[in-house]
């Protein structure tokens, strides 16, 4: 599972450098997420610009690492293509996370909340 | 009108050459690149059931796809050797299941599986699930845009 981490405005931003998250990489890519949440980041911006396709096994994935964060943590979404955005806006993820255009607008508003 | 068929061992690594060709094919014959993205999903969807349910994640199986066109529908059928499809997944796939709007404030307790045959049944235009013989077979179909109104 490849991922790329940086930061902006002290959080910390994983951007999924695969085209594909889907049931054959679903549980590695859920592990690398809750690694992040263990490290003790209470706030992580996932950037997902370059997936260009999510299943429901990459859904459950992000859904697994989301609710590791617990309750005082976020897990915020930015970049999703148009057709990711509609596999949420189907299953009704979109309501429950919260999602962005880029990491930069995600990190404003988590800085102003 | 044509009809082609495709094969696979049972193993997740695969299935995206499988996506990508379905892809192709729904674009290639009219759908729109957010439709031929929705065929895709649902032949994701259906293929990964048929490997970690029927199957029990078990490679060295095969799964076979039989694509047919038609001048207003992309029909797919998706069967293979393993176990049956529980009679609760059936009726999922069938008729769906009543969703409750899930916000933030319960998240404990969303599922993290279970929504693939959900997705199919919100998706596709007609479902039909078959077993005989010990072979389980899923017909997905899609009509083509500006027939019955779809798209």
């Amino acid at each position: 599972m490849k991922f790329q981490e940086s930061s902006i405005g002290g959080f910390v931003v994983v951007k999924v450098l695969e085209s594909r998250i889907t049931a054959d990489i679903a549980p590695g890519f859920k592990e690398g997420l809750v690694d992040y949440v263990k490290k003790g980041n209470k706030t992580i911006i996932l950037d997902l610009s370059e997936v260009s396709f999510i299943d429901s096994s990459g859904l459950g994935a992000l859904v697994g690492s989301l609710k590791a964060m617990g309750n005082d943590g976020e897990l915020l979404l930015s970049g999703a293509r148009e057709t990711v955005m509609s596999m949420f806006k189907l299953t009704r993820m979109d309501k429950i996370f919260r999602m962005f255009g880029s990491p930069e607008q995600a990190a404003e508003a988590v800085s102003k909340s | 009108m044509a009809h082609i068929r495709l094969t696979l061992d049972s193993d997740l690594s695969d299935v995206a050459l499988l996506a990508v060709a379905i892809n192709g094919i729904a674009a290639h014959v009219g759908f729109n690149a957010i439709r031929a993205s929705e065929i895709e999903l649902c032949v994701v969807e259906a293929v990964t059931n048929a490997i970690q349910h029927a199957y029990h994640g078990q490679g060295g199986h095969v799964v076979d796809i039989s694509v047919d066109t038609a001048a207003d529908r992309l029909s797919l059928t998706i069967c293979d050797d393993g176990a049956p499809m529980a009679p609760d997944k059936v009726d999922r796939l069938m008729h769906g299941e009543e969703t409750v709007d899930a916000g933030p404030e319960n998240i404990a307790s969303l599922a993290e599986h279970g929504r693939g045959l959900q997705i199919i049944h919100d998706l596709m235009d007609e479902v039909a699930y078959t077993r005989d013989k010990g072979r389980n077979c899923l017909l997905l179909v899609s009509c083509l845009p500006n027939v019955e109104g779809v798209q």
